[in-house]
Parts: C-alpha cells; structure tokens; sequence
C-alpha cells in the first residue's frame, strides 16, 4: 500500500477501534496507541486480501484484546476479577434496567451508560464493554479475559447494578 | 441474553451515533509511527544485504588468517630455531670435511697453509719472551721460508692431478721441515736461557 492508502485505511477504522479500546481501557492516550498498533500490525502481518467484514472482525478482535493486555499490565485486572468472583453472587437488577431503560431515548440513554461506564472500576467496564457494546457472550469473554465464565457473569450482574446505581446517582 | 444485552443488539445503530472522535493530531501521529516502523523495517532488510559478503572477502579472510597462523607460529618459534641453527651448521661442515677428499690438490695446500699459520703463531709464542732482536730475526727467517721462491711450484700448470699433488706434499713437506727446523732451534735457545 501506498502511503495515502495507508492514512486512508487507518481513518476508515480508527474511530470504532478508538472507541473500542477507551470503553475497555478508559484512557484516551492508551486507546489511540492501541488503535494505532492494531492496524500497524495488521498492515504488517496480513500480507494476504481479506474481505472487508474479515478485516472488520480481525482488528476489532485484535484492539480488545490488546486493550485487555493494557489493562492486565498496568492495573492487574485478573487479580481483581478473581477476587469479586470469591464473593457470593447478588440478585440481578433487570427490574431496575427495564424501567431505566424505558424512560429515556436509546441514543440518550447509551450516552449516559458511556459516560458512567469510564468512571467505573476497570474490571466492571472490561466486562460490560465485552458483552454490551462489542456483543461477545459469556464464554467468549472468558476466553478474551482469560477466566472463569461464572466469574464473568458474577462480575457482568455486580456491573450492572453498580452502573444503575450510577445512573441513578447522576440525576 | 438479559435485558440490557438484548437493549444494546436493537439499538446498536445509537452504540455507533454515540461514539466519541478519536483527538485531534492522530493521523500525523499515525503517519509517523508507521514511518517509523518501515524505516526500522527497511533497516533490517538492508542488514541481511549487508550479511552477504562479497566472494574475495570469503576467499581473503582464510587466507590471511593462516597465513598470520604460520608466521605467527614461526615468530614464537625463532627462540628455538635460533639455538639449533649453530649444531645444523657443525653438522654440515662435519660432513663436509668428512665427504671432501684429502688426496686432492686442493685439501693439501689447505692443509700447508693451515700448519704454516699454526707455527708461525707457535714462533710468535716462543719468541714472545726473547728480546726483540731476536724476535724480529725470528719471524724473519719465518717469512723467508714462506715466501722463499720454489721452482717446483711453478711447474704445477699443465699437468695432471697426479703430479700435482706430488709437488704439493713435496713443497709442504720441504718447507713445514725447515719451519720445525726454526722452531727447534728457538725451542732450543729458550731452554738454554
């Protein structure tokens, strides 16, 4: 690829990987580094053409993953995530959501989750960023955090209740 | 699939609406990155280029370093070659001397020449302790002997290897026996003293 091409790629992903990354990280300067090392090492390693969905899936793949690695290695994620799935499981707060969720318009109310979701602990936002915004399901995530599904699913129902919380909070 | 999940796949045209913009300057940064990563990456390659030497280098290399071994080696080595030259030269002249023929003309005159020199120091010897009169007439009648003219020298052209070497060791004999004579003679004086 010619230089423009390049540029060109790098814009045409840059915004949903950046957003990707920042919902998982929470930090602006480690989400772009990481969007921006996600497509040099895809521009570096898939010599052969790939479909654009291909594409699409390889680098959104690539970017959570490596956003994980950040969070791994600056604040110890698995550590925290094996120490709140010792904790016994609390009562899921779908009530609450249903009549949250309701009251406001879907591009307001997801407005609002984003904003709240950078102020929360890093392991709730990896694991809601996962199973919320990029649509993995549980046994995916597990393999993408590398732990245990029910720790997973203890930590997406304590994430979601605390984000209520949160939401609740906030007005 | 909850609540919340089953939200998020219905409405994920808003997910995308609300995304926020990656901040300003990324692209150039991007750029420079990528430049950054090709230049190191051209780097490499031109490396592996460099790795391939040129085929008189493989040649020369080799050849330099056992050259260097040898000299190196026999430079260390001079010590001990140095001592043993001084027994090869012994060795050689011992074989010479034993191969070279002593019934040749050659070997006898060498052979005169030697016992002249070796009575003329024995004369010097002997007179060394006379009074210098006698010295001096000593070693006269000595070169009187040496350089005393002989016609049997000269008739040494033209003939064979025969007769040459009879005139020699006659020639010798003659004048190695008045040579003892002198030195009888001066013997004889400094045991009357």
């Amino acid at each position: 690829m010619i230089p423009k091409e390049i540029t060109a790629f790098y814009n045409r992903y840059k915004t949903r990987l950046y957003n990707t990354s920042l919902r998982i990280t929470g930090d602006s300067f480690d989400a772009e580094e990481i969007v921006q090392d996600t497509i040099i090492k895809y521009l570096r390693t898939n010599t052969a053409k790939l479909t654009e969905a291909q594409t699409s899936a390889w680098l959104t793949k690539a970017c959570t993953r490596a956003s994980i690695d950040m969070l791994r290695m600056r604040r110890g994620l698995k550590v925290k995530l094996e120490k709140y799935a010792e904790e016994d499981p609390e009562e899921d707060s779908s009530q609450q959501w249903d009549s949250l969720l309701q009251s406001q318009s879907p591009q307001e109310m997801i407005g609002r989750i984003k904003r709240q979701m950078l102020l929360m602990p890093d392991g709730y936002r990896a694991v809601l960023s996962l199973l919320l915004f990029e649509g993995y399901d549980y046994s995916e995530a597990s393999q993408i955090l590398g732990v245990e599904e029910s720790t997973v699913r203890s930590q997406y129902l304590r994430g979601k209740r605390k984000l209520v919380e949160m939401i609740k909070n906030e007005k | 699939m909850d609540n919340l999940q089953q939200y998020f796949r219905q409405n994920s045209g808003s997910v995308k609406e609300s995304d926020e913009l990656i901040p300003e300057g990324d692209e150039s940064r991007f750029e420079q990155r990528w430049e950054y990563s090709s230049h190191n990456r051209i780097h490499f390659r031109s490396n592996l280029k460099r790795r391939r030497k040129p085929l008189w280098k493989v040649i020369a290399f080799p050849l330099v370093a056992s050259l260097a071994l040898i000299f190196g080696v026999r430079a260390l080595m001079n010590p001990y070659i140095r001592e043993e030259e001084p027994r090869v030269q012994i060795a050689e002249e011992k074989s010479f001397s034993e191969e070279q023929d002593t019934l040749s003309p050659g070997y006898i005159y060498q052979q005169y020449c030697r016992t002249v020199a070796d009575i003329t120091v024995e004369v010097a010897v002997l007179t060394a302790y006379m009074p210098e009169d006698y010295a001096e007439e000593a070693m006269a009648v000595v070169d009187d002997i040496v350089r005393e003219p002989v016609p049997l020298i000269d008739q040494l052209e033209g003939v064979d290897t025969q007769r040459q070497r009879e005139i020699l060791q006659e020639y010798s004999a003659r004048q190695i026996a008045a040579l003892d004579h002198v030195v009888g003679t001066i013997r004889g004086l400094n045991e009357t003293e």
